[in-house]
């Protein structure tokens, strides 16, 4: 889409760098705060570990240990240290990188492995999106908090489906998250033709526009193992060319 | 006891697939489902629910319009941006969003009116079901729910708990996708992982990920490559970083659209089609998980 700026919130597993070539990462490192302890100041009198909801400060009789990975990083403890002792460092989550390609502008975000909580590296990698550029964003999978902060506030979010018992009860399952954001939502259907149940009469049923098909076709399979985009296949361009239009037509009623 | 935990590193790789045959062969195996929000496993074994109960997993703050005077002071301080002042037909009035809130508290302990409370938060519901080939442990996360990693721990620990009590000897475990908080509570503990991975360039960037992240923990690993013959030049390069991993491959699996077909028309034609070349090969890959073990 002409202007748009792809973004890839699943930073646990992004891939969509894997489909371009060319182009140069800028990188950045994105951290979150966590409680950093001054043991001269400290007196162990224990407030921190009692105000912490999260069990990520135990108070032990001769130091304060601090759980990282399980601070949110919620700044009661600093609040609340009666010795002013504790300040904030930063938690490395993972990087935020920037690239251009020769298909795509491209921004995404690289969850350090072994990091519990995607969330905040999701929240700050859309504060990169550039001013004024449409984003075009690549979601996590599920329903749980990091699907949640990456559709909170689109303008539309496509689902995609497949015509399988799974991805129809999947489906059922996303519908849920995206009424309870109040985002408009449309559907993608994947594997079309193959004989599970009929997406298209529930959307219909259910005033959910289906904004476009990509039949199950081994070609397509082999091609996107190679990380070949089918917008560079004319059969399968055209696809993508009406969800294009779908989603312009979407936006501007 | 023996547990093995099937994983890949994105959803619609095909581990719900292989744990349910899995399931099958094993005949008397603790089943859990730990892809807890967007689980399907139940659709392939016909579960009939036993036990429901409601799942507490975090704090959310409800604030008490009655006693807050509108100072503002909890909002400054909300680090999640969960809190903000509404206007209700010209009245003010805080509002907490739940779903940004993380229950931290803070705006509990700040409130000089003593009008924000904690409280518990129901986020999903776990399940004790009976299936065809032995107990069943799954659950559900409401939408939006933040701490999927203590629901999936749960059902982690009843599963094993059941394979005490019945004397069971293997539990197997169906993991969510990705390789944040609900994985990690997923592999801790396992006597060994599948990862299940499929031969495409993003196949080997996930399957990098998850290994990563289980080699983090020593946790003994073992690969599954699914629709292997969909591009036999990536499933060697998935078989190169293996081996460069010093993990063992347990098998190979076609790309066979038959099977997706089954799986299509629903459980029952996806659990009859014995004769299907994918099938047979997931078959193999259980005797040499075992062997394995």
């Amino acid at each position: 889409m002409d202007d748009s700026v792809l973004v890839d919130l699943d930073v646990e597993e992004p891939n969509c760098y894997l489909f371009q070539k060319g182009g140069v990462d800028t990188t950045g490192e994105a951290s979150r705060p966590v409680p950093s302890v001054d043991s001269v100041k400290c007196t162990l009198c224990g407030k921190c570990g009692e105000v912490c909801e999260f069990h990520a400060i135990v108070v032990l009789p001769r130091e304060v240990m601090v759980f990282e990975e399980l601070c949110h990083g919620c700044g009661a403890c600093s609040l609340f240290c009666p010795e002013d002792a504790i300040s904030e460092k930063g938690h490395l989550v993972g990087d935020i990188v920037s690239t251009s390609g020769d298909a795509y502008d491209l921004l995404y975000g690289r969850l350090r492995v072994g990091e519990a909580m995607p969330t905040h590296l999701i929240r700050e990698v859309r504060k990169h999106i550039p001013e004024g550029r449409q984003a075009v964003v690549d979601c996590p999978p599920g329903t749980s908090c990091a699907p949640v902060e990456s559709i909170r506030g689109a303008d539309l979010c496509i689902l995609v489906t497949e015509p399988t018992p799974f991805g129809f009860h999947d489906l059922k399952l996303a519908l849920g998250v995206t009424e309870k954001l109040k985002v408009r939502t449309a559907v993608f259907i994947n594997k079309h033709g193959l004989p599970g149940p009929d997406i298209d009469s529930f959307c219909n049923d259910n005033g959910i526009p289906v904004i476009g098909r990509l039949p199950l076709d081994r070609d397509i399979a082999e091609r996107y193992s190679r990380g070949e985009l089918l917008t560079r296949v004319a059969d399968h361009r055209r696809v993508f060319e009406s969800l294009r239009d779908g989603i312009k037509e979407m936006l501007t009623t | 006891m023996k547990e093995i935990v099937v994983v890949s590193g994105k959803g619609g790789t095909g581990k719900t697939t292989v744990l349910a045959r899995y399931a099958e062969i094993a005949n008397s195996a603790v089943i859990a489902d730990c892809d807890v929000d967007a689980p399907n496993l139940h659709m392939l074994l016909n579960p009939k629910m036993l036990h429901r109960e409601a799942f507490v997993g975090s704090k959310m703050a409800v604030v008490d319009p009655k006693k807050c005077a509108n100072c503002g002071k909890c909002e400054g301080l909300c680090r999640f941006d969960a809190i903000s002042t509404v206007d209700d037909d010209g009245r003010k009035r805080v509002d907490i969003d739940i779903d940004s809130c993380e229950g931290c508290g803070i705006c509990v302990r700040v409130c000089p009116e003593d009008a924000i409370d904690l409280r518990d938060r129901i986020v999903g519901e776990w399940f004790v079901s009976d299936t065809d080939y032995g107990t069943m442990i799954h659950a559900l996360l409401e939408p939006g729910a933040e701490n999927s990693g203590k629901l999936v721990a749960m059902v982690k620990h009843k599963a094993k708990m059941t394979a005490k009590g019945s004397g069971a000897e293997l539990v197997l475990v169906d993991g969510p996708p990705g390789i944040g908080c609900p994985v990690i509570a997923a592999l801790s503990g396992a006597d060994i992982v599948v990862i299940v991975a499929e031969p495409t360039v993003s196949g080997l960037s996930d399957f990098r990920r998850v290994a990563d992240l289980a080699g983090g923990f020593k946790i003994k690993c073992a690969l599954l490559v699914n629709k292997a013959d969909l591009n036999c030049e990536m499933t060697a390069s998935l078989l190169e970083e293996a081996i460069r991993r010093e993990m063992p491959c347990v098998g190979t699996i076609p790309y066979d659209e038959g099977l997706m077909a089954a799986m299509a028309k629903g459980a029952d034609a996806a659990m009859e089609y014995q004769g299907s070349p994918a099938i047979v090969e997931i078959s193999k890959t259980y005797d040499t998980l075992l062997w394995l073990l």
